[in-house]
């Protein structure tokens, strides 16, 4: 095996990266039918064992074979009396044996449009038949140009993105240009190279600086030419080509014909299939404004592989290349990233070249590298978890208003920002971008922050159902083990359906008009739980304490409405009580925290915050569940009587903690008359100095068991008469 | 009269019951096989190909194949096809016994798992009947209401020693194109078995079929038609029959086809004649639904009578054996669509017909006089304006063409009618890297798949069948319809159906669901092809007018015996006592050899059955053990193939074949054609082929550095499998390193390797064998369940 690197390809600009392909199919289509071809680092190697640097370049001046690309449906195409003719005409008649293919299929072009009766252009329907008329009759050889130019799915022509509108695109006409370049570069009738050829050559294959270009157009492969922000990194001098690079580079473009499918089945509008093009989407595409959303056209995504692979294999690829996600079809870029992973693991990609096709300049659209995509080692689970959001169409559907012409602003930023993350999440870490765990607490404040405003609108309430169910895995992957997630956790769990079970008063209706119908969530614009709203997170806490505390009475006392599927440790609660922590921060997680099953348990964590004050300790009893009270610090069966702490929400909410209407004192009295034991000395509630709306939402903070108990410890004794060990 | 053509004669007679055979019957069965029949309509095409398929079977003519498969446009040429054809094969049983040969069995090919059994049957003569959506979709891999990993399967068995006849080809459409092109990839890929095509037709025109990879074959094709001595007197008697032809008074333009139907049926009455039958045909079955409902207020006495192919078959069969029957005193009007054109006997004293293009004419005028039994006949045509909002299903320039013809013309006798010389209709395709694209089936995860639909109808003809049933006291373990339930519906009818409710009920239809055995609401809009049950109550058809997406009334359902589905691929097998690994592929080997000597593979016979014997090695991975081993007492010592066990495994998506290919590559790699051997191994459940892959949903092991596919991980341990004393798969450390693109250490990757195969051996070869280690693995599964129970 010869190794024959080709430092004038790379991945990009695109322009480069066809014309790795171009090579590699022109030599495995002719010489060398075994060649392999891959990229190490930006360099595109060809591995031969028939050819060496020096063959390869006699293969293409002498041997090489020019695929016939015509496109005689197009004006400018060189089949109308007005087109410039100075390559169709030549190339037409020419006796060399390299075209005689070409000139073949010229004159079954000008049959076409003879039979057809056309003596211009094309339009509609006559275009269509046109095609339908070339796709039937043309030899096999000339089908794949065809096919990367443009299909038929059912009766509309549709255009892959990769040569404009079938070989056109605004003023350049791929096909005559084509024809124009190989005239230059070869004598059509004793098929012998020109001079330039010979000198241009090197310049294509290994980069080596090129004397004197030609003019010619090389249109949205090659933005820099074009005279864009990468007019260096390109080619260089603005529209001065060399023929080769034009040539090699459609060459390599047919290689995607290859897999140019229809898709059946009529539940979504005729597609055009077209290998690792979806359509475009703003994630992740950084300079890109929204704006340029709307004028791309499409985004393709480029495989770079590292294992030596023969063109019969990189065609197979690419047919694959039809990217599907779950039981559904990849759509855009966000859907892509999430699905490649998984083909690039299986198949040894490495990464993917992304290319958005944008319109710039008049009609013209220019192929604007965006990021490399690098193929994590393996789908990570974390991304994994993405699929939670596609149940009941939810992404979907929402992408889709959020993209909608009328969109509000403030949904549009959401949703690009929801997008950007979910894209980061699926792009994996490494290289200093945000850990997955960082991804997942953004994707988690923004569904919060969604849902939330879709609630509140009645047009986006019709269209976007509320967030799907997550598993519980999101809260333990999100986890950062600070107090206020910690904290946010334990609020969002509370009376969440827990272990798989459905139960009444669940979080997530207190932060948004939810309801829970069956084991899905709908949409309750009645809702009289939906308290939360913008401002503070102590005034919100307080309006669900006491909103949840009137919904217990309604229910008559059923079950206790300090259940909770999580609770925290007695640090985090500690934290928050002392102020210590970032409220905005809890705000921000809870609502999305609250969207997710709430985790058996969350990895223990250390903490440096004080302990927490007596004042806590005597008012804890009433906010927890009366099981937690029961056979430990009450009698047997004394907790289902257990009083309701409304009367201590109120004067907490008021500010009024300690003298004889205090809540201090209020809870002393009441824990007696309940049963709870209290010590003799001191004889009253200890003094406290603290904000009392905060020690209210602290106290509704669900606790882990033992913390409770050791906090309760601190004041109360544990009944002396019942003994679980008597018997 | 030779020996020979007496022989044939006879047969003909008592197989058929008909009178002896026309001269050109005979030259069909005696003479090679033309590429072409071109016969008029009504002298017995079926008969002359079905009668001389089957005496060249009796004489064993090498170039006659086993299949016949016969491909109509239409459903109701289906039907009428496959009893004429089974009647005449339960006729020639004694012809065929008597040579100790198996006589042809008839199969209908309508979807579902009823049209299976003759796949497993490939050394038995067959006559496969069906409609061109299911036996061209079947031709290109995506066989339509099938299970998708039987497709291979029913690609092979059509391809190989098959013997395409192509009918009524004025009504196929872009499957004319197809079966063209089909042909000629057959001649050019190397099959495994010879297949044949003929194309038969009354108004054939040979550019139809001048498609670009089968015109230098076509051009030497020969073609059979009419010659002097068959001009007998009953022949010319049809080819004579008087038949005056001119323009209706009524005329459909863009500005009555309100009125257009009482236009239409008073003149219809007024020349109708008492005693007679008179046949209206229009283009449309809204417009046949419609002036059939007008013909009550302006011929109240007439007999009246709506055909159209919008019928259950049920009501359709009493239609065909009313139009049977002589017509009464007052005579009979009937009132058809398109469905009239082919195959459908009847015949009239005056015919009305809408503008059409001339090949369909053609036909039309065959229902008028058609025995030259009449003295007189009358036809008279309607206009129908080029206005798009009339002119459908049919293109101005096909009605334009077909105008200008007719308005010189005062006679329509076959004799003096000129030759169809229609261009073909432009439509796509089929080349062969498009067949060669299709030849991969990959587990298709999104539902989406090339589409073949182009390849096979037009976009507007698309059907789906539909049946009524009453669904108020259970959905979704309805029995599977029968064949008098099934109406065809077009797919956009059925949609807007769907769309409207009725009651303020929601109309709903329900699919049957293979996996889950049971039926399942339509999700999103109805597709090409489906199978679909309604609900009775909801209304959309009646006895009188076919389906009608606006009849509201409750529909009759039909009585009768009916079963419940079988899942496909189900547990046909797995219910049984348990059966040892080694013993289960020493049986598929025995079966495979004992395939290949009945359908005579000599050339392919030992990887066929090498694949036979390794084809379920994979099973001895410890996650298929578990899985049968879970609900034994005692687990025995040895693999099993078989268990009564029934469970999921404990890894999703777990394919063992894949395991047995990888266990066979792993110890045979480089040997001779150990890369086919590896694909048939890995294809015998139609789940793994091409490609390989892991499926999205799949659990992956917990090392992150581990490959996996289909349930299979990389360093998976399978343990030393003994196949009796044939052979010994030694323990395999599984390795998944081919699955990646690019030569690597483990040589080529695997879709490298099936890339090559199907270029060397082509797609018709491949399939066939791939198709014979499955056919051997449901044989001799079967026989091992029958003695197992």
């Amino acid at each position: 095996m010869k190794r024959i690197p080709l430092p004038g390809c790379a991945p990009t600009p695109l322009a480069r990266y066809l014309k790795a392909l171009g090579v590699l199919r022109l030599v495995a289509e002719g010489p060398d039918p075994e060649a392999l071809g891959y990229w190490q680092g930006d360099e595109f190697v060809l591995e031969s064992a028939r050819l060496d640097a020096q063959e390869l370049e006699r293969f293409l001046l002498h041997d090489y074979v020019p695929t016939p690309i015509v496109a005689p449906w197009n004006g400018g195409s060189g089949f109308y009396p007005k087109d410039r003719k100075d390559g169709i005409e030549p190339l037409g008649g020419a006796q060399a044996r390299r075209f005689a293919p070409y000139a073949e299929v010229i004159g079954l072009g000008f049959e076409a449009l003879a039979a057809a009766a056309l003596e211009t252009s094309p339009k509609d329907e006559e275009k269509a038949d046109l095609l339908a008329r070339l796709r039937g009759q043309l030899p096999e050889y000339a089908l794949q140009a065809l096919d990367a130019g443009v299909v038929l799915a059912g009766e509309d022509p549709r255009y892959p993105p990769l040569f404009g509108t079938g070989w056109n695109d605004g003023r350049l006409e791929f096909s005559n240009n084509f024809m124009q370049r190989l005239v230059e570069l070869f004598d059509p009738d004793s098929g012998a190279p020109s001079t330039v050829a010979e000198q241009w050559l090197p310049g294509a294959l290994w980069g080596e600086p090129t004397p004197g270009l030609t003019k010619g157009a090389i249109g949205q492969f090659a933005p820099g030419n074009a005279g864009g922000p990468n007019a260096s990194v390109g080619f260089e001098g603005a529209s001065l080509i060399n023929p080769w690079d034009f040539v090699l580079m459609l060459e390599g473009g047919l290689l995607f014909a290859a897999a140019a499918t229809r898709r059946l089945e009529s539940h979504e509008a005729a597609a055009m299939s077209f290998p690792f093009t979806v359509r475009p989407t703003r994630a992740g595409s950084g300079s890109a404004s929204g704006a340029e959303e709307g004028s791309s056209r499409a985004e393709m995504w480029l495989p770079l592989w590292e294992r030596p692979a023969s063109y019969a294999e990189l065609r197979g690829l690419l047919v694959e290349g039809r990217a599907t996600l779950g039981r559904r079809p990849a759509r855009d870029g966000l859907d892509f990233a999430r699905s490649v992973a998984g083909l690039g693991v299986d198949r040894g990609i490495r990464a993917f070249q992304r290319y958005a096709f944008v319109q710039r300049s008049g009609k013209a659209f220019l192929a604007a590298p965006l990021d490399r995509f690098p193929v994590p080692d393996r789908p990570s689970e974390v991304a994994g978890l993405l699929a939670d959001l596609d149940r009941h169409g939810f992404l979907d559907r929402l992408r889709g208003q959020a993209r909608g012409k009328d969109a509000p602003g403030r949904l549009q930023s959401l949703v690009r920002r929801l997008e950007d993350a979910i894209y980061g999440l699926a792009r994996g870490n490494g290289n200093g971008r945000p850990a997955a765990g960082q991804r997942l607490r953004e994707i988690l404040v923004l569904l919060g922050r969604l849902q939330a405003y879709v609630g509140h609108s009645p047009s986006l309430r019709e269209r976007v159902p509320p967030v799907p169910v997550l598993r519980s895995d999101w809260a333990v992957a999100a986890d950062d083990g600070s107090p206020e997630f910690h904290v946010a956790a334990a609020l969002a769990s509370l009376l969440q359906p827990s272990a798989g079970e459905l139960s009444a008063l669940p979080m997530r209706a207190f932060l948004a008009p939810v309801v829970l119908a069956g084991n899905r969530w709908e949409w309750d614009p009645e809702s009289r739980t939906a308290v939360w709203g913008e401002g503070d997170l102590l005034r919100n806490l307080l309006a669900v304490l006491e909103r949840r505390l009137l919904e217990w009475r309604w229910r008559e006392h059923a079950g206790s409405p300090f259940q909770a599927g999580l609770r925290a440790d007695a640090g985090s609660v500690a934290a928050f009580l002392a102020g210590e922590t970032d409220d905005d921060r809890i705000a921000e997680l809870l609502p999305g925290l609250a969207l997710a099953w709430p985790p058996e348990s969350l990895p223990a964590r250390e903490s440096a915050a004080p302990p927490l004050p007596v004042a806590f300790s005597v008012l804890k009893p009433f906010f927890v569940p009366g099981s937690l009270l029961a056979g430990k610090w009450l009698p047997a069966g004394r907790e289902c009587a257990f009083p309701d702490a409304g009367p201590l929400v109120a004067k907490l909410q008021a500010g009024a903690l300690e003298g004889g209407q205090g809540a201090l004192p209020t809870a002393w009295r009441m824990a007696r008359g309940a049963g709870l034991s209290l010590p003799e000395t001191p004889g009253s509630p200890p003094a406290a100095n603290m904000d009392s709306q905060r020690l209210a939402a602290a106290l509704l903070v669900p606790m882990n068991v033992q913390d409770t108990n050791v906090v309760l410890g601190k004041i109360y004794r544990k009944p002396e008469v019942t003994h679980e060990h008597t018997g | 009269m030779g020996e020979k053509q007496m022989a044939f004669d006879t047969l003909f007679q008592q197989t058929t019951g008909l009178q002896a055979p026309y001269p050109y019957q005979r030259r069909l069965a005696q003479e090679p096989w033309p590429g072409l029949l071109e016969v008029p309509t009504g002298l017995g095409k079926t008969a002359a190909v079905v009668l001389a398929w089957m005496y060249k079977r009796l004489h064993g003519d090498p170039d006659t194949p086993r299949r016949l498969v016969y491909c109509l446009p239409m459903r109701v040429l289906v039907e009428q096809t496959a009893d004429n054809a089974a009647r005449w094969a339960e006729a020639a049983t004694p012809w065929f016994a008597e040579r100790g040969l198996t006589p042809p069995a008839v199969h209908v090919l309508m979807g579902g798992d009823a049209d299976a059994e003759w796949a497993e049957r490939p050394e038995d003569p067959a006559i496969l009947v069906g409609t061109q959506d299911m036996l061209l979709s079947r031709a290109l891999m995506r066989g339509y209401g099938m299970s998708r990993f039987v497709w291979p399967v029913h690609f092979a068995l059509l391809h190989n020693d098959a013997f395409w006849i192509f009918d009524e080809l004025q009504l196929m459409g872009p499957g004319l194109a197809t079966s063209a092109q089909l042909e000629a990839f057959r001649r050019r890929l190397d099959t495994g078995k010879g297949s044949r095509s003929l194309w038969m037709s009354a108004t054939l025109n040979r550019d139809w079929l001048a498609t670009v990879d089968f015109r230098n074959d076509l051009a030497e094709s020969a073609a059979l038609a009419l010659s002097a001595t068959d001009r007998t007197e009953a022949v010319s008697r049809r080819l004579e029959a008087p038949k005056s032809l001119s323009r209706a008074a009524t005329a459909l333009t863009a500005n009555n086809p309100k009125d257009y139907p009482a236009e239409l049926a008073a003149e219809v009455a007024a020349a109708h004649r008492s005693g007679k039958t008179t046949l209206v045909v229009v283009n449309t079955v809204a417009r046949a639904q419609a002036v059939h409902d007008a013909l009550a207020d302006h011929a109240p006495d007439a007999e009246r009578l709506l055909v159209h192919s919008r019928f259950r078959a049920a009501e359709r069969r009493a239609q065909e054996e009313h139009l049977r029957a002589p017509p009464g005193e007052t005579g009979r009007i009937v009132v058809a669509t398109q469905a009239v054109e082919a195959g459908v006997d009847v015949t009239s004293a005056v015919l009305f017909t809408e503008l059409a293009p001339w090949s369909s004419l053609v036909q039309r005028f065959g229902r008028c006089n058609r025995y030259g039994e009449e003295a007189e006949a009358w036809i008279r045509w309607v206009d129908v304006a080029s206005d798009k909002t009339v002119r459908p299903p049919y293109e101005a320039a096909d009605l334009d063409h077909a105008r200008s013809r007719l308005e010189g013309l005062d006679s329509a006798s076959p004799g003096t009618l000129p030759a169809t010389d229609t261009a073909a209709p432009y439509t796509q395709v089929l080349r062969r890297p498009d067949l060669l694209a299709l030849f991969n089936t990959d587990p298709d995860l999104s539902g989406f798949d090339v589409d073949v639909s182009p390849y096979i109808r037009d976009a507007d003809e698309m059907d789906v069948q539909v049946f009524w049933r009453d669904l108020s006291e259970d959905v979704a373990y309805q029995p599977e319809p029968r064949r008098e339930e099934l109406c065809r519906a077009p797919v956009g009818q059925v949609r807007d159906y769907l769309r409207k409710a009725v009651k303020k009920q929601e109309r709903r239809a329900y699919h049957w669901d293979a996996l889950a055995g049971r039926w399942i609401r339509l999700q999103g809009d109805p597709r090409p092809g489906m199978m679909l049950m309604l609900d009775a109550g909801l209304g959309g058809y009646t006895a009188e007018r076919g389906f009608d997406p606006a009849a509201r009334k409750p529909v009759p359902v039909l009585g009768g015996e009916q079963e419940e589905p079988e899942s496909v691929g189900g547990d046909r097998w797995s219910r049984q006592g348990s059966l040892g690994l080694d013993r289960h592929l020493m049986d598929v080997e025995d079966e495979a050899l004992r395939l290949c000597d009945a359908v005579e593979e000599d050339h392919f016979r030992v990887p066929v059955a090498r694949a036979g014997r390794w084809h379920d090695v994979g099973k001895a991975h410890p996650v298929f053990q578990q899985t049968l081993t879970a609900c034994l007492e005692q687990a025995p010592s040895t693999p099993l193939a078989k268990s009564p066990c029934a469970g999921r495994h404990a890894r999703p998506y777990f394919r063992h074949e894949l395991a047995s290919a990888l266990a066979w590559l792993d110890q045979h790699d480089g040997e001779s054609q150990a890369d086919l051997i590896a694909y048939l191994i890995a294809a015998h459940h139609g789940k793994v082929r091409l490609g390989l892959r892991a499926l999205p949903d799949e659990q992956p092991p917990e090392d992150p550095e581990r490959r996996y596919a289909r349930g299979v991980w990389e360093g998976d341990e399978l343990p030393e499998v003994a196949i009796g004393n044939r052979d010994r798969s030694a323990p395999v450390t599984v390795s998944l390193e081919r699955m990646t693109l690019g030569e690597g250490p483990e040589g080529a990757s695997w879709s490298t390797r099936t890339a090559r195969l199907l270029e060397e051996l082509g797609p018709f070869r491949l399939a066939w064998l791939e198709a014979l280690v499955r056919i051997a693995d449901w044989r001799a599964s079967r026989s091992e369940q029958e003695e197992g129970a």
